[in-house]
C-alpha cells in the first residue's frame, strides 16, 4: 500500500482513464468477493457469477456514477492545489520583498511613476480622442463648411441664404443646424453680465439627442421668437435654480427673451464657454446678417442619414456649394463645401500633440521597465544559490520560472494601484494647468478604461521585468551554482552582457525622449521670442460691446466710443486709449479679398488679406510704428474723403512700397471694388493669425469711417496696467450703465495664453523626458555599482598582479560606457524617425536639428560616464587585501 | 424539522458506511458485508449502490481510499475515515437516533389518546 499522499507528493495524479481503471477493478473485486461467498454457501460453480451480478445491480451504470464523481472530485482537487501552489508563491514574494526593503521601494517608486504617467497619459488620450462625443450616434454628426477657391485649405462659415439652400437641396442629412456665437449682457437683479453665448438655428436638441434638464430645446418654428435656454452654470448661479424659471422673461442685451428650457451642465455645444442659446430672431429679422449671400458667419453641423458616408455627403454637399457658385458668382466666387466629422473637428490639432505625449510616456514606461529588471536581475544573481537548492530539492524550472514571475507580478501589481492614484492626481493637475490646451479636457476622468489598461499595463510590465530575471534564474546548472556560490565569476560574462543591452536601451530610448524635448523646447523659445509686431507690456485690455439694439447706428457707435476713449484718456497713469476689432497675436474679425488699383479684378486672383477696423490711437497704445505717411487723426471724419493704413507686408508686395513703404502712400485699396480709400500710411507687421503663422496683408480703417459696435480697448499705462481697470469701469459705467466691460487682461497675459498649446506640448514632454533621464541615470548608477561590488575580487587579484587604481578605474568606465555608446548610437538613429511625428507641433525648428542631437548625445554621454565614475572610483579605491577576501 | 436533520434520513445510508468505517479501515465489500449483516439486509436493494455512495463520501472528504491488499492476498481499495468523517458521525449519530426512535414510537403506538 502506498503510504497517504504518497502519490500526490510523487506528483502522480490519477488520469481519467486512471480512475475509470480503479472503479473497474474495486467492482471487479467486490463480484469475486462475492461469487466466492455464495460458491461457500453452496451456490454452484456456473450460477455464482450470475449471482452475484444480480444482487450487485447494473454494473455498468455504477460504474459511470462512480467514475463521474471521481473525475469531479480530482478537478477540486486540483484547483485548490493550483490556488494553493499560487497563494504560496504570493505568500513567498511578499515575504522576500519585505526582506529587501531598500530594492522594493526603490523598484516600487519606479514603477509607480511608470504607470502612473502611462495611466494619466492614457486617460488624457483615450478621453480626448477616443472617447465618443456624448451625444446620440455620435458618428453620424458632421461639421459642415464653405470651400472656396480663392483660398485653399480654408475652412469658411455659411452666410443665412447658403445655408438655406443647403437645407433644401440635400438628401444626405436628416438634419442641420447652423450657429453663431454672440455676447449676451444680462441685466436684471445685479451688476450686468456678459455671457457668452450661442445662436441657433435649426433644432438643437433633436439633433444632438440631448434631453434638456427643464423645459424644452428651441426648435425650428421658433427661429424668429426672442427665446432662449439656459445653460445649468448660468441657471444656478444668476437664478438661483428657480425650477420655475421656464416661461419667464429675461432682459439681454436690451431685448426681452422668454426662457423656454435649461440644458445640463454636461451639455458644452458648441463651445464649453457658452452658457446660453438663443434663437436666430436678431440675425433673421436683420436683412443685412439674414439675407446677405455674402456674409459668412455661421457655422453648421449636420446629422447624416443612416448609411449615408462621409464621402458620398460631403460630394453632395460640395456639388451643392458649386452650384451655388455658378447661381450666385459674385457672392459665392469659386465656392465649395466640404465636411468634417464633428469629433475631428473638435479635436484637431491636438491629435497629433497627444499622441506624440503617447509615445513620450510609453517611452518613460519602458525605461522604467528597464530599471527594475535591473534591480530584479541583480536580486537573482545574488539568490542563484538559494534558486540552486530548490531546483536541487526537486522544484521544476516552470515552477521557479512562476515563482520569480510572481514576484515581479506583485511589484507590478503594487506600483500599479499606487500608479492609479498618482495618474489620478497627474490628470487633475494636467487639467489645472491648461485646460484650455486640449479640447474635451473638462470631462476626462479617470474611468474603469483608464483602470482596465492600468491593469493590461501591470501585466505587461510584470512580465517584461521578470522575464529576463526569470529566464536567467533557471537557465543555470544547479551544480555550477552552487559550486560558485554567489560570486559568479564564472557568470560574469553573460551577466554584464545582459545588464550591458539594458542600459543601452534605456541610454536609447532616454536620448529619444530628450532630443523631442530639446526640440520642443527650442521650438517653443523661438515661439515666445517672435517678434508680434506689439509691445504687450504695460497695455491692458478689454472688450467694449454696446447693446446693437441701444446703438442702433453708426452715430450712436461712433458718438459712444469717441466719449469712452475721452474719459478713459483722462484717466491718471493712462498714456494712450486705442480701439481695434482685433486682439494681436491671434484674432481678426475679417479676412478677405481686396483690390489695388492698377491690379486684377478677376475675383479668383484677388489678393487675401486681414480688414482691421481701429479707432482712437490704436497704433500708439500697443506701439506699432509707423513707417511712412502718419496715422489716423480726426481728421478722417466720416465725411472725408475714405482713406486706409496698410502694413508692410501689403505695401511691399502689392503697392510697390519700397524699403520705407512710402511708394504706398496715394495709392488706393478696395474691398468691394467700389468705395476705394487712400492709402495715408505704412505701419511696420503685426501677427493676427497667431504667433506662428506668417504675417498676412491688412489693410486698417478708421473706425470714424467704418464703425461697429463690439471693439476691443487697448490702455497703455505707466503703471500696472490691470491698477486702472476700477476707474476704467466707473468711467463707463457714468456713461451707460448697461455697458459692461469682458475679457479685461493684460495684452502680456493674453499673449501668453496664445501660445499655451506649445507650452502643454513642451512642459510635459519636458517633464517625461527629465523622468526618463533621471531613471536612465540611476540605472546606469545601480548597474555600475551592482557591477562593482561583484567584481571586487576580481579587482583584487588585478591589484595583486600590480595594476594601478587608475588602470582599474579606467577598466570598470571603459566598461560602463560601452553600452552607453551604443545606445547612443542606436538612440540617435531612432530619433532620427521618432522626432518626425514633431513636425507639426515644431516652429521654426527642423526635426532632425543637428545642435540638438549632438547636444543631447554628448550630455547623455557625460552622464554615462559620471555615473559609473563615481562607484567605478570607490572601487578602485578598495583594500587589495579586503577585495580577495571578501568572498 | 431543520435541513441539517432532514439530511440525516436521506443520508441514512452514509452514515451506516461511516458507522462501517468507525473500527478502521475496509474495502468496499467488507463494508456491504457488515451492512448486509448488522441491517439484515434491509438497507439496498442492490449491493452496487454501495459504491456511488462511497465515492461521494471520498469527494466530501469523509473517507479517503487507497489501494491495499485484501486478507486473501487481492488488490482492493480500503476506505478510511478522515478525522472529517469522525466528526461527522459523531454528530448525526445521536439526531438520527433520537428521530428514529421517535417515529419507531411513534409507528408502534397502539392508543389514541392525547395524553
Amino acid at each position: 500500500m502506498l503510504p497517504e499522499g504518497f502519490r500526490h507528493a510523487f506528483r502522480m495524479p490519477p488520469s481519467g482513464k486512471r480512475i475509470s481503471r480503479d472503479v473497474q477493478d474495486e467492482i471487479a473485486f467486490h463480484l469475486a468477493m462475492r461469487e466466492e461467498r455464495l460458491r461457500a454457501q453452496g451456490v454452484s460453480d456456473a450460477d455464482a457469477p450470475a449471482d452475484a451480478r444480480k444482487r450487485f445491480g447494473d454494473v455498468a451504470r455504477i460504474a459511470d456514477e462512480c467514475q463521474a464523481i471521481g473525475s469531479e472530485r480530482e478537478q477540486t482537487r486540483q484547483r485548490a492545489e493550483l490556488l494553493q501552489s499560487v497563494w504560496q508563491d504570493l505568500r513567498y514574494a511578499a515575504r522576500s520583498l519585505a526582506k529587501t526593503p531598500a530594492f522594493t521601494a526603490a523598484a516600487l517608486l519606479t514603477l509607480t511613476l511608470g504607470i502612473g504617467a502611462t495611466t494619466a497619459v492614457f486617460t488624457i488620450v483615450y478621453g480626448v480622442l477616443v472617447r465618443p462625443l456624448p451625444y446620440a450616434e455620435p458618428e453620424r454628426l458632421v461639421q459642415l463648411w464653405e470651400t472656396s477657391t480663392l483660398t485653399p485649405g480654408d475652412r469658411n462659415p455659411v452666410s443665412v441664404p447658403n445655408y438655406k439652400d443647403w437645407v433644401a437641396r440635400n438628401r444626405s442629412f436628416n438634419e442641420l443646424l447652423a450657429y453663431g456665437y454672440n455676447r449676451y449682457t444680462l441685466m436684471g437683479e445685479g451688476a450686468p453680465e456678459q455671457v457668452q453665448g450661442s445662436q441657433i438655428f435649426g433644432d438643437i436638441v433633436s439633433i444632438l439627442g440631448v434631453r434638456p434638464l427643464l423645459g424644452s430645446g428651441i426648435t425650428e418654428m421658433q427661429s424668429r421668437d426672442f427665446v432662449v435656454v439656459l445653460g445649468e452654470g448660468i441657471w444656478r448661479r444668476r437664478f438661483g435654480a428657480d425650477p420655475g424659471i421656464i416661461g419667464q422673461s429675461i432682459r439681454m442685451n436690451a431685448q426681452t427673451y422668454t426662457v423656454i428650457g435649461v440644458m445640463p451642465s454636461t451639455f458644452r455645444f458648441p463651445r464649453p464657454d457658452v452658457e446660453l442659446w438663443t434663437s436666430h430672431a436678431t440675425i433673421l429679422s436683420d436683412p443685412a446678417w439674414g439675407e446677405a449671400r455674402g456674409r459668412r458667419f455661421q457655422r453648421v453641423i449636420g446629422r447624416l442619414k443612416r448609411g449615408v458616408t462621409y464621402e458620398v455627403a460631403g460630394a453632395e454637399l460640395d456639388a451643392i456649394g458649386r452650384r451655388l457658385s455658378v447661381e450666385y458668382p459674385d457672392a459665392n466666387p469659386g465656392s465649395g463645401a466640404a465636411l468634417v466629422p464633428l469629433k475631428d473637428q473638435l479635436v484637431g490639432e491636438t491629435r497629433p500633440a497627444l499622441l506624440v505625449l503617447a509615445g513620450a510616456v510609453g517611452c518613460v514606461l519602458l525605461i522604467a521597465c528597464a530599471n527594475v529588471a535591473h534591480l530584479l536581475l541583480a536580486r537573482t544573481a545574488s539568490r542563484e544559490r538559494e534558486l540552486a537548492i530548490r531546483a536541487a530539492l526537486g522544484a521544476g524550472r516552470g515552477r521557479i520560472l512562476r515563482q520569480l514571475l510572481t514576484e515581479s507580478l506583485v511589484l507590478a501589481a503594487i506600483g500599479g494601484a499606487l500608479g492609479v492614484l498618482l495618474a489620478y492626481a497627474g490628470v487633475e493637475i494636467l487639467g489645472k494647468m491648461s485646460p484650455e490646451a486640449v479640447p474635451r479636457f473638462n470631462d476626462v476622468r479617470i474611468d474603469r478604461w483608464s483602470l482596465v489598461f492600468t491593469s493590461l499595463a501591470v501585466l505587461i510590465t510584470g512580465i517584461l521585468v521578470g522575464l529576463a530575471p526569470a529566464i536567467r534564474g533557471t537557465s543555470r546548472s544547479v551544480e555550477a551554482s552552487v559550486r560558485e556560490g554567489t560570486r559568479g565569476a564564472g557568470t560574469a560574462a553573460r551577466h554584464h552582457r545582459l545588464q550591458g543591452a539594458l542600459v543601452a536601451a534605456e541610454i536609447a530610448v532616454s536620448l529619444v525622449l530628450l532630443v523631442g524635448a530639446g526640440l520642443l523646447l527650442q521650438s517653443f523659445n523661438r515661439l515666445r521670442s517672435v517678434n508680434l509686431g506689439v509691445e504687450p507690456a504695460g497695455v491692458v485690455t478689454m472688450l467694449v460691446a454696446g447693446s446693437p439694439v441701444k446703438y442702433d447706428n453708426p452715430d450712436k457707435e461712433r458718438a459712444l466710443f469717441a466719449r469712452v476713449i475721452e474719459r478713459v484718456s483722462s484717466l491718471p497713469t493712462v498714456q494712450s486709449v486705442g480701439m481695434c476689432d482685433c486682439l494681436p497675436p491671434d484674432v481678426v474679425r475679417t479676412t478677405g479679398s481686396f483690390r489695388v488699383d492698377g491690379g486684377s479684378t478677376v475675383p479668383a486672383e484677388l489678393p487675401v488679406g486681414n480688414q482691421i477696423r481701429v479707432g482712437g490711437n490704436y497704433f500708439a497704445a500697443v506701439s506699432i510704428p509707423v513707417l511712412a505717411g502718419r496715422g489716423f487723426t480726426d481728421r478722417d471724419r466720416p465725411d472725408a474723403p475714405p482713406v486706409a493704413i496698410v502694413n508692410e507686408t501689403l505695401a511691399r508686395r502689392y503697392l510697390g512700397g519700397g524699403a520705407s513703404g512710402a511708394d504706398a502712400i496715394e495709392r488706393r485699396v478696395s474691398f468691394d471694388g467700389e468705395r476705394w480709400l487712400t492709402v495715408v500710411g505704412v505701419v511696420a507687421d503685426v501677427h493676427y493669425s497667431g504667433t506662428a503663422a506668417t504675417v498676412e496683408p491688412a489693410v486698417y480703417s478708421p473706425f470714424a469711417q467704418d464703425p461697429f459696435i463690439g471693439m476691443n480697448m487697448f490702455i497703455r499705462t505707466t503703471g500696472d496696467p490691470l491698477s486702472v481697470v476700477p476707474s476704467v469701469r466707473n468711467a463707463i459705467v457714468e456713461l451707460d450703465p448697461e455697458l459692461p466691460l469682458a475679457f479685461v487682461r493684460t495684452l502680456e497675459a493674453y499673449v501668453g495664453e496664445s501660445i499655451t498649446q506649445a507650452r502643454f506640448n513642451m512642459a510635459v514632454v519636458t517633464l517625461f523626458a527629465a523622468l526618463a533621464f533621471g531613471l536612465a541615470a540611476i540605472g546606469i548608477y545601480g548597474v555600475v555599482a551592482y557591477g562593482v561590488a561583484r567584481g571586487r575580487h576580481e579587482m583584487g587579484v588585478r591589484m595583486a598582479l600590480g595594476a594601478q587604481k587608475n588602470d582599474l578605474l579606467r577598466l570598470v568606465v571603459g566598461r560602463a560606457l560601452r553600452p552607453a555608446v551604443l545606445g547612443v548610437v542606436v538612440g540617435l538613429v531612432a530619433a532620427v524617425f521618432a522626432t518626425r511625428a514633431l513636425d507639426r507641433l515644431l516652429f521654426g525648428t527642423s526635426s532632425r536639428d543637428p545642435i540638438t542631437f549632438a547636444a543631447v548625445a554628448i550630455a547623455l554621454l557625460v552622464v554615462a560616464a559620471l555615473a559609473s565614475y563615481l562607484p567605478g572610483r570607490r572601487g578602485a579605491a578598495a583594500d587589495p587585501l579586503i577585495a580577495l577576501r571578501s568572498e | 424539522m431543520g435541513d441539517s436533520e432532514l439530511n440525516v434520513f436521506r443520508n441514512s445510508l452514509d452514515l451506516i458506511i461511516l458507522k462501517a468505517l468507525s473500527w478502521g479501515p475496509r474495502h468496499g465489500y467488507d463494508v456491504a458485508e457488515w451492512v448486509e449483516r448488522v441491517t439484515e439486509a434491509t438497507v439496498w436493494l442492490e449491493e452496487g449502490t454501495l459504491y456511488p455512495a462511497l465515492h461521494r463520501l471520498e469527494r466530501k472528504g469523509w473517507v479517503s481510499a487507497e489501494w491495499g491488499v485484501s486478507k486473501n492476498n487481492r488488490r482492493a481499495r480500503f476506505y478510511r475515515l478522515t478525522p472529517q468523517g469522525k466528526a461527522q458521525l459523531k454528530t448525526d449519530t445521536p439526531t438520527w437516533l433520537r428521530h428514529a426512535e421517535a417515529i419507531a414510537r411513534a409507528l408502534r403506538s397502539t392508543s389514541p389518546e392525547l395524553a
